[in-house]
């Protein structure tokens, strides 16, 4: 919208800016770089959200992951990818392993297994590997083959028991924890 | 300059030329029909200000009391009280008084750390800011909200993303805005207009555009406000007591390529943080502590309101009526005990300046929006046919006046002052300025839904649930 008579407007007329001795200095939002971009359009595709666990010289371990795909029926295979800079990534390409899916009571251990540790997380004594209780399913796996995925590792497991129950799942969209109803009977609390 | 007078109100007005639009292009917002009432009623705040009660001196000079920075307890009982004389002059139906964002302004000086953990020159902006608002007593209003297209959809993503107002580029003299606000009331006749974060950012790309907080003149070039239609009639005062005095305008900002120069941008490009730049800069409690008290001296507007609706038409011994009286002076003492609670418990925060208790005053804001309702609805029902047997001013005198001295007369009043009287009830719950109160409480914190909602999440209610546990022999 234009105004006539009036071109004296601006930062002239402009009280405030007219009395500053000193100017502010620009802060521009940053131009986001490809990567934030990437991740951000990645982030599009909603998932589950799984911890991979394991032990290693005695102690129990987990990464929080979204990367969990359903690979094969026979063999039974899975496939997790997993960040080549992850302090646990040597540690668990060649070792048994367990993937458990988790249900949407359970953010607080995603976050446990996802650089905010907490006591939330309750251990299950598996066959092959540790597992993680109250969850909607679990596969423990054997390891099947790892190939190369950029900065990421591409584990695939045989899978060599599994149990799962209904319940809503954890999920994850946009960068953020979500629950994900499974039916209309409302959400079940996980015990 | 300092506190400033109501001529230097005016002054200030006939200065600017904002884009207003009310049934047409407003040439001149002080001359116009719609302002006059409310600008004289602005002008006339500024003129208490001569008052000691109202202005703190400060190296010499007086300011209003409104940004005296609270040290100790006494100190929010010196707001406190600035902040009652205002809300008395309207029976706190003026909502927008500058003292209500000064309250945050002041909080925001103080909480330089706040802004410099996004940016030391946002903490800048803002203390230069503060500093020129405060040493020329500007008026400021604000606005929040986004236009309300879809709801069913993020404040981003209403109208297709192309209504909500947003940073559409930036170069090295500042940032520029396209986009709409729903609703700034005060616009037309305020100075300033602080442009606040939208509530509910998210962390990441997306909400990085809409993710800013800036101040601008309310005729900064590119600026269109669009007003509603006036609810008062042009009437004399004694007809519309409310409305021909304290009717304040709602407009809609229309940002079109507005350019906001950096020194008047105080956050940018922190979508997370946004969410948080009232509460946790204290900003939340001083504006509580303001609006309390304007809503506890409104509540006292009501029950005087309806004591003497009640005595003139002789219902005042009527238990009902005594019942719904003394609910309302409940209501009062209410609001004056949170006010003394918030003052009693407050303690010096993070940045140095003595806070008010956020308890009562949340308890308070969760409270009156409803509550409010009631008040209007027991002048309805104390009034009854009284609150249309309105004749108007002119017609109480000359010819009609005896007819109208005797049929309309009180138990203890003529006529003429009943009607007078039961006009202020008119006002103050049938007409469209009393239609336009209420929503304007309802609403006047936010949605009180969510506002309920975010109230129980952040309850502790484990030592409610104790006194339970301990009934049932139950331990914990
Ligand atoms: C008279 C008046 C003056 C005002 N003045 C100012 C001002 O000066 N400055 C300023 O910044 N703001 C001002 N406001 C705006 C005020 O802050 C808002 O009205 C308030 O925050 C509610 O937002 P909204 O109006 O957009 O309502 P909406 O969000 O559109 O809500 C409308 C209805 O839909 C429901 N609803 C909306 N979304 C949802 C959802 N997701 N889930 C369930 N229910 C939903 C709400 O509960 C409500 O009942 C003013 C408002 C009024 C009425």
């Amino acid at each position: 919208m234009s105004r006539a008579g009036d071109d004296d407007r601006g930062a002239v007329r402009d009280g405030f800016v007219a009395q500053l001795s000193e100017r502010a200095d620009p802060r521009p939002l940053p131009v986001p770089s490809e990567r934030e971009r990437l991740r951000t359009a990645f982030s599009r595709f909603p998932t589950g959200v799984c911890v991979v666990t394991f032990e290693a010289d005695g102690v129990k371990r987990g990464i929080t992951v979204n990367s969990f795909t359903s690979v094969s029926f026979d063999p039974a295979l899975l496939l997790v990818s997993i960040q080549r800079s992850a302090s646990s990534h040597d540690l668990v390409i060649d070792r048994p392993f367990a993937v458990n899916v988790l249900g949407s009571s359970q953010e607080r251990v995603a976050w446990s297994f996802a650089g905010r540790p907490n006591d939330v997380p309750v251990w299950v004594e598996g066959e092959r590997a540790p597992r993680l209780a109250g969850v909607l399913a679990w596969f423990e796996c054997t390891p099947w083959a790892a190939y190369d995925g950029g900065d990421h590792t591409l584990v695939l497991g045989e899978i060599q028991s599994f149990r799962s129950r209904r319940g809503d799942p954890l999920g994850f969209n946009g960068a953020r924890f979500t629950e994900i109803s499974e039916t209309v009977l409302g959400r079940e609390h996980l015990v | 300059m300092a506190v400033r007078s109501g001529g230097d109100y005016r002054e200030s007005l006939a200065a600017m030329s904002p884009l207003v639009y009310l049934d047409g292009r407003v040439e001149s917002v002080p001359d116009h029909p719609a302002f006059t009432g409310i600008i004289d009623s602005y002008a006339d705040l500024y003129d208490m200000q001569g008052d000691d009660r109202l202005a703190f001196e400060e190296d010499g000079s007086r300011y209003a009391m409104s940004f005296l920075v609270p040290r100790t307890q006494d100190d929010l009982v010196r707001r406190r009280t600035a902040a009652r004389l205002w809300a008395e002059y309207s029976g706190g139906m003026l909502g927008r008084t500058g003292d209500f964002l000064n309250a945050a302004l002041t909080a925001f000086s103080q909480a330089g750390s706040w802004f410099a953990d996004a940016d030391a020159q946002f903490e800048k902006n803002m203390a230069a800011y503060v500093t020129w608002v405060r040493e020329n007593d500007i008026l400021l209003t604000s606005t929040v909200g986004s236009p309300q297209a879809n709801r069913s959809v993020s404040a981003a993503e209403q109208g297709g993303g192309e209504t909500t107002l947003r940073v559409v580029s930036q170069d090295s003299d500042g940032i520029v805005v396209s986009g709409a606000r729903m609703v700034a009331t005060n616009a037309p006749i305020a100075n300033e207009i602080l442009v606040m974060p939208q509530t509910v950012l998210r962390p990441g790309l997306d909400d990085m555009p809409y993710s800013f907080a800036f101040a601008v003149p309310a005729d900064i070039e590119g600026l269109t406000l669009i007003c509603r239609r006036p609810l008062r009639h042009g009437n004399s005062v004694v007809d519309e007591p409310l409305a021909a005095r304290f009717e304040e305008i709602d407009a809609v900002c229309v940002f079109t390529q507005v350019r906001v120069p950096w020194d008047r941008v105080f956050l940018l490009g922190h979508p997370a943080k946004s969410n948080g730049m009232l509460t946790q800069t204290g900003a939340t409690a001083l504006m509580a502590h303001q609006s309390v008290t304007r809503t506890t001296v409104k509540t006292e507007f009501y029950a005087g309101l309806l004591s003497e609706m009640a005595e003139a038409i002789g219902i005042d011994r009527y238990d009902h009526v005594r019942d719904d009286l003394a609910q309302a002076l409940v209501a009062v003492q209410m609001g004056k005990s949170a006010l003394r609670a918030a003052e009693a418990d407050g303690a010096v925060n993070e940045y140095g300046f003595f806070q008010p208790d956020m308890a009562p005053l949340a308890a308070v804001r969760n409270w009156f929006p409803r509550y409010f309702q009631t008040l209007p609805e027991k002048v309805r029902k104390f009034g009854a046919s009284g609150l249309t047997a309105l004749p108007y001013e002119s017609d109480t005198r000359g010819e009609l006046e005896a007819d109208i001295d005797r049929y309309l007369q009180g138990r203890n009043v003529p006529g003429h002052e009943r009607v007078h009287l039961f006009n202020l009830g008119f006002d103050a719950a049938v007409s469209s300025f009393a239609g336009r109160q209420a929503l304007y409480e309802y609403y006047f914190h936010g949605d009180p839904l969510p506002m309920s909602a975010a109230y129980l999440t952040a309850a502790d209610t484990s030592a409610h649930r104790q006194i339970v546990a301990k009934i049932l022999g139950r331990g914990r």
